[in-house]
């Protein structure tokens, strides 16, 4: 591993500084393996709770990829080739999910879309829709906090890629409709893949936020990572098994990418 | 080291040990940061006092002039586990009788666990009653959006009881982790009735529905101290809680919680 | 059948602008300096940018009037574009690059990877290289891709930016052909090779600082190149003949020794400026010596082009002092002389 090209050139103390990140990193995983209560491991997570829990998580994270794609894919059109008035305060908007605490966008999410909230009020008067505590509200709050992952690389991949092909498209006689599903699309497809993945892997993982705006209720909207918080209170080795599910999960999802889509 | 006495301009880079330094420096400051304020060491004085989170309040109160006082915040589960895991502290006080239990168990807890304030649960809703509630046989009503705490956490289990005893099979639509996030999703209407701590109702500013079914299920809160002979300056600070007319009993009563004369539901361990 | 091109293409900090600009059927040859906006006029052309104003027609249809909010798009003018850096699609196979054009307008796939294979076999791409990825092939290759790509829906105008740059030599004079028999209507041929324009251009637009310098056919150009950088350019001597070894034997019968190797029917380039001329026979290390014939002499400020006659028309590039001291009128015969490693083997 330690076997780079370059290390003669490297610094030693950078070295050795990197593997000690490496093992803050590895060290809490360690941890949560040697704690993990293997030989109980599959009634933990064959308990109807742990798969009732499991059943909403998969719902919940698929869904929530699913509006990040719908709605992404023409953010991410729109920050990398629209000019936009001001370009680094919404870039800064789009990644706020980002850095705040997921409970704080959980609560802004109320504020916005809950039964009393600046939408959600109309919402509710007018359709009798209301989304907290329902499943479709875990959706919003899992989406809410991963679209800036799938927003933020699909950009990304669309600024690298520029806008040469799109015109060579154009003077080959393709529409913009064409150019965007023959050839923009196909040449940013490793990035559509890795923001996906991203965006799943954080909704999957997502906790504070749906909890503050969706709740907990068994089968509706307690996913996997509020099992996992419940089971903590009261039987922490299901609470490592559930975790190490979805580290496995995260894990498979993470080194997929990096060995087919990421560039090395 | 042959370059170095050759060429006496090149001197070898000053950075890394600086580098090293910086990186010992962030990792110690993390190790730090992840035990928490329980690091500091007791004695010099000093008094950790590890308090649940719904006496944050009343703690602050407390020990406003007591300056040596260290508080350390969080729920009661956490804190037992905290203990039960090395972290040095002087004082303990649950918000229940079972995490004291636990703790006692564990032997991370040597004095003698005294019962300092109870708790009720009250029937709350939001300051203008949206729904309509008139008793707690309302929580089964299908057409209001109600919450209750999760079964894992204290106040769940109490309500659980409570609801169990009066027969009432409620509608659940959100089983809270914590009971301040219960309430503040009271107070923000989004819910339209749940069962909280009347400390938790009165600190929201919730409206609260008599409910006489709910009057027998109290919470204990408990002092302790970790050590089986605690300091003098330990005992006065849990003496602040436990003595007749004590600062600390002035301050329960003023943020709503109930006397240690009531019986809470689970009894302190013997 | 013209393409007009009257009007300004704003680009930040300069604009190309254009004035009556009018390209007839045949190739087009748009020479110029790096950055005086050749491939400005390429891109208004084929409608990847839009004129500031003014007013640009193809086959006599307005393709963009900005003052009367006409502009045609990029994808329904019927000009295609051979890109200075190609554009292929890296996610799509060779033969799908060139069928690309075709399934645009309607072709089934396998009709259009039909046309495209006739496409890459008329480009001379040998058709195990037709399922692979551009990635995979040399820069030579994807160039022929490039053009396949481009002439496979049939442009009115074919506007090729420095295309044969990265082509081997062989392959050249391959595309040449192809681009001076190319089925689209006009091609506009921007190039830095004096050969392109000595053997395919029906005319040449000199664009010097944004602006036409110089315009007609190659010979009036050369006449009147409008800009320094052009008379450099068009003073190129370009001769046709066959090499066998290391000399070639032009086709008025004179033969050059030349410091490359090659064989069968080549180029023959070399600047004016380097062709000394000598009133007797030269001596010395210039092995190519000729008598010829002076035709004209165009003096230019402080320089003379000297234009030769038989056996081979030959420019040569002198100070007006050496034209003074040799003495020189047309009609007279003069020793033409010319360095080996002065001479560039085009094939």
């Amino acid at each position: 591993m330690a076997g780079a090209i370059m290390s003669n050139r490297l610094p030693a103390a950078v070295t050795w500084v990197g593997f000690v990140a490496l093992g803050l990193l590895v060290l809490p995983i360690v941890g949560l393996l040697q704690r993990a209560p293997w030989s109980s491991l599959p009634s933990i997570l064959g308990e109807s709770e742990v798969l009732e829990a499991l059943r909403v998580s998969l719902i919940v994270s698929l869904a929530a990829t699913a509006a990040c794609i719908v709605l992404g894919l023409p953010l991410a059109f729109v920050l990398a080739r629209r000019r936009l008035r001001f370009p680094r305060i919404v870039r800064a908007v789009v990644m706020l999910p980002m850095v705040l605490p997921p409970v704080v966008a959980g609560t802004a999410l109320l504020f916005a879309l809950g039964r009393r909230g600046l939408v959600g009020q109309w919402l509710d008067s007018w359709f009798g829709v209301s989304l907290p505590f329902t499943t479709a509200g875990s959706v919003v709050a899992a989406a809410f906090v991963a679209l800036p992952f799938f927003v933020v690389t699909v950009e990304a991949a669309l600024r690298q890629a520029g806008d040469d092909l799109d015109e060579a498209a154009a003077t080959l006689g393709a529409g913009a409709w064409a150019t965007l599903a023959h050839v923009t699309l196909p040449t940013i497809r490793p990035a559509l893949a890795a923001g996906t993945a991203l965006a799943w892997a954080r909704a999957l993982g997502e906790f504070g936020a749906t909890l503050t705006f969706a709740g907990n209720f068994p089968g509706r909207t307690r996913t996997l990572p509020l099992e996992t918080y419940l089971a903590l209170e009261r039987n922490p080795e299901a609470a490592v098994a559930i975790s190490l599910v979805l580290m496995a999960v995260a894990l498979a999802v993470l080194v997929t990418l990096r060995d087919r889509w990421m560039p090395r | 080291m042959a370059a170095g006495s050759t060429n006496g301009h090149r001197r070898p880079p000053r950075t890394v040990p600086w580098l090293a330094a910086t990186a010992l420096m962030v990792v110690a400051t993390l190790g730090a940061a992840c035990s928490g304020q329980s690091g500091r060491g007791t004695g010099d004085g000093d008094v950790v006092v590890m308090a649940a989170s719904s006496l944050t309040d009343v703690v602050e109160i407390v020990f406003e002039h007591r300056e040596s006082v260290t508080p350390v915040i969080a729920a009661s589960s956490t804190l037992v586990a905290q203990l039960a895991a090395g972290a040095e502290a002087d004082v303990l006080i649950t918000a229940n009788g079972a995490t004291m239990d636990r703790a006692v168990f564990e032997g991370s807890v040597r004095g003698e666990p005294v019962l300092i304030a109870t708790n009720t649960l009250v029937l709350a809703t939001p300051a203008d009653n949206p729904g309509g509630v008139t008793g707690l046989s309302d929580l089964s009503r299908k057409d209001l959006l109600v919450g209750l705490c999760a079964v894992e956490v204290p106040c769940g289990q109490l309500a659980g009881r409570a609801l169990d005893e009066a027969g009432i099979a409620p509608s659940a639509d959100t089983l809270e982790p914590s009971v301040r996030a219960l309430a503040s999703k009271l107070s923000l209407g989004e819910l339209d009735a749940g069962l909280v701590y009347a400390t938790d109702a009165r600190a929201a500013e919730l409206a609260t529905v008599h409910a006489p079914e709910l009057e027998d299920h109290l919470n204990g809160y408990y002092i302790a101290s970790v050590s089986a002979e605690p300091r003098p300056e330990v005992q006065a600070v849990i003496d602040d809680f436990t003595k007749l007319g004590s600062s600390g009993a002035k301050a329960l009563y003023a943020y709503g919680f109930l006397g240690s004369d009531r019986r809470p539901v689970w009894p302190a361990p013997s | 059948m013209t393409v007009t091109f009257d009007g300004r293409v704003a680009r930040s900090g300069w604009a190309l602008e254009v004035d009556g600009l009018e390209m007839d059927e045949g190739v087009t040859a748009v020479i110029g300096a790096n950055g005086t906006g050749k491939t400005t006029l390429g891109r208004a052309v084929a409608g990847l940018d839009r004129l500031a104003d003014g007013r640009l027609e193809i086959a006599g249809s307005v393709a963009d009037d900005p003052a009367a909010g006409v502009f045609v798009p990029a994808h329904q003018r019927r000009v295609a574009m051979v890109f200075q850096d190609l554009r292929l699609f890296g996610h799509l196979r060779v033969i799908d690059n060139v069928a690309f054009g075709l399934r645009r307008a309607g072709a089934d796939r396998a009709g259009a990877r039909r046309q495209a294979g006739t496409l890459l076999e008329r480009v001379g791409l040998d058709s195990a290289a037709w399922p692979r990825r551009p990635a995979a092939l040399s820069g030579g290759q994807r160039q022929r891709v490039a053009i396949a790509r481009a002439l496979a829906p049939e442009p009115e105008v074919l506007i090729v930016d420095e295309p044969l740059a990265s082509v081997d030599s062989s392959g050249r004079a391959q595309l040449r052909s192809l681009l001076g028999d190319s089925p689209a209507r006009h091609v506009i041929l921007i190039t830095h090779d004096p050969v392109d324009v000595a053997t395919l251009a029906r005319r040449v637009v000199v664009l010097d600082a944004g602006a036409v310098a110089g315009r007609g056919s190659a010979a009036e150009v050369t006449a009147s190149p409008g800009c320094e950088w052009a008379a450099t350019f068009l003073g190129a001597n370009v001769v046709p003949g066959r090499a066998h070894g290391t000399s070639v034997t032009t086709e008025g019968g004179l033969v050059l020794a030349v410091a490359e190797e090659a064989a069968g029917p080549v180029y023959v380039t070399f600047p004016a400026h380097a062709v000394t001329l000598h009133r007797d026979r030269p001596a010395g290390s210039a092995r190519n010596a000729w008598q010829a014939v002076l035709s004209r002499v165009d003096i230019d400020g402080e320089r003379a082009r000297v234009h030769l006659g038989g056996p081979v028309a030959v420019k040569a590039d002198i100070t007006k002092h050496s034209a003074d001291e040799l003495d020189l009128r047309p009609g007279l015969t003069i020793w033409a002389s010319l360095k080996a490693t002065e001479v560039t083997i085009v094939t």
